[in-house]
């Protein structure tokens, strides 16, 4: 007599029946087969013992009232002190990462150009966005204006982008251009970008995750 | 008041109206965390969670069991906390998804089984009935908590778990059978809570 042989579908018959919800019909033929079989009797008598313990489970009462009072009700997490400027920061951080691709089409010196320009003001940028929001945006501006405009006329004198162009101009703005790094700068800068990006918004994130938990278990 | 004018009240927002519908429901509420969570504060958690969601989405409740309406919020929360668990634990719960079911799952069929030391530890009937609980997989857990331990009916418990009516009785049918072998193992520790039973006709 092994309880496991049961098929399913004997097992739902069974536990609908204790329920009372089986057609007329299908009651009537369950009764007869009952009737007939021990093996399955025994098995809708353990059935209904479990149903009735389970009844009888010990009843566990509310440990406290779960209530709500308009604070709970009303109220949003408050924001930490942090979370504005990291989200600021983590979106300042995304539009210059954008911007390391705008000014790609323009020319290739006048990127090249502002890549070096970029590469060596990027580890003065990147503090600066951490400790003031308003930083980025007031210098960015500037540097974008500075090397837009540069590229028509760039493109309008030396048609060719040859080593004259490159020779002249740097020699201005950069004290000692290497002519093969530019490309890998633009991508590492633009890694450091994304990355700081991405590590600014997860860090608010976090924080408000954190805020709200710990706010959800004071107001109780 | 009765309870249709509470709910009434407490969609147009009247907080007193729906904390008079938490004092009336927070037992079993709680009663039924606790059975599919298996453990006190996390039951809490969940229950002020529920409480607090079914408040803000009160205006979508539209007529029905409203019992049911406010398992099916404790239910997700309960379902919330068994993932974040999962997630820790890196431990599947669920060794069955809804395609298969129907199929025969030797795996927590099997397993889970206590060891005789900690059988001989658990001399009540409702650890018992706790660790046989804790052993289903928790679509079959919850639906025998709604129906057996907390006595909703079918359409209840399809209306709260959102699953088809065929659903809950497979999965109800295979829960109480599971939980009644593995309620025979406590058989010799408890033959008071057996024995009372057997007296029922």
């Amino acid at each position: 007599m092994k309880k496991t042989s049961l098929s399913s579908r004997d097992t739902r018959l069974l536990s609908a029946y204790l329920d009372g919800t089986l057609s007329e019909t299908e009651s009537k033929r369950l009764e007869r087969r009952l009737a007939r079989d021990r093996r399955l009797r025994s098995a809708l008598d353990a059935l209904r013992e479990s149903r009735a313990l389970l009844r009888r489970a010990p009843r566990r009462r509310a440990p406290r009232a779960f209530t709500l009072t308009p604070r709970m009700v009303a109220a949003k997490p408050p924001l930490p002190r942090a979370l504005p400027w990291m989200q600021f920061a983590s979106a300042a951080a995304a539009f210059l990462f954008l911007l390391t691709f705008i000014q790609l089409p323009a020319s290739k010196t006048a990127s090249m150009e502002s890549v070096a320009l970029r590469s060596q003001e990027l580890p003065a940028a990147a503090p600066a966005m951490d400790s003031a929001e308003e930083a980025p945006p007031t210098e960015m501006p500037e540097k974008s204006e500075n090397a837009l405009p540069e590229a028509p006329s760039l493109a309008a004198v030396s048609p060719a982008p040859t080593s004259p162009a490159l020779a002249e101009e740097p020699a201005e703005t950069v004290p000692s251009p290497s002519a093969p790094a530019p490309p890998s700068k633009l991508a590492w800068a633009r890694y450091l970008l994304l990355a700081l990006a991405g590590i600014l918004a997860l860090s608010a994130y976090l924080l408000r995750r954190a805020a709200s938990r710990k706010w959800l278990n004071k107001i109780r | 008041m009765d309870e249709a004018a509470l709910i009434r009240a407490a969609q147009r927002g009247d907080l007193d109206s729906f904390n008079r519908l938490v004092l009336a429901y927070q037992d079993s509420l709680y009663n039924a965390a606790y059975r599919i969570l298996g453990d006190s504060d996390s039951a809490a958690d969940a229950v002020q969670e529920a409480f607090l969601s079914a408040f803000r989405k009160i205006r979508s409740y539209r007529g029905g069991s409203f019992r049911a309406w406010l398992f099916r919020i404790l239910t997700n929360a309960c379902y919330d906390e068994l993932r974040r668990r999962k997630r820790r634990s890196l431990v599947s719960l669920e060794p069955l998804n809804a395609e298969n079911e129907e199929m025969d799952t030797p795996r927590w069929l099997a397993d889970d089984a206590p060891s005789p030391e900690a059988r001989a530890e658990m001399a009540e009937l409702d650890s018992a009935i706790q660790q046989c609980l804790d052993a289903l997989p928790p679509d079959f857990r919850s639906v025998v908590v709604l129906v057996d331990i907390q006595g909703l009916d079918y359409k209840e418990a399809a209306l709260a778990l959102r699953k088809a009516l065929g659903t809950i009785k497979s999965r109800l049918a295979r829960a109480r059978r599971r939980l009644q072998e593995c309620l025979q193992q406590f058989r010799e520790l408890l033959p008071a809570a057996f024995r009372l039973e057997e007296e029922r006709p």
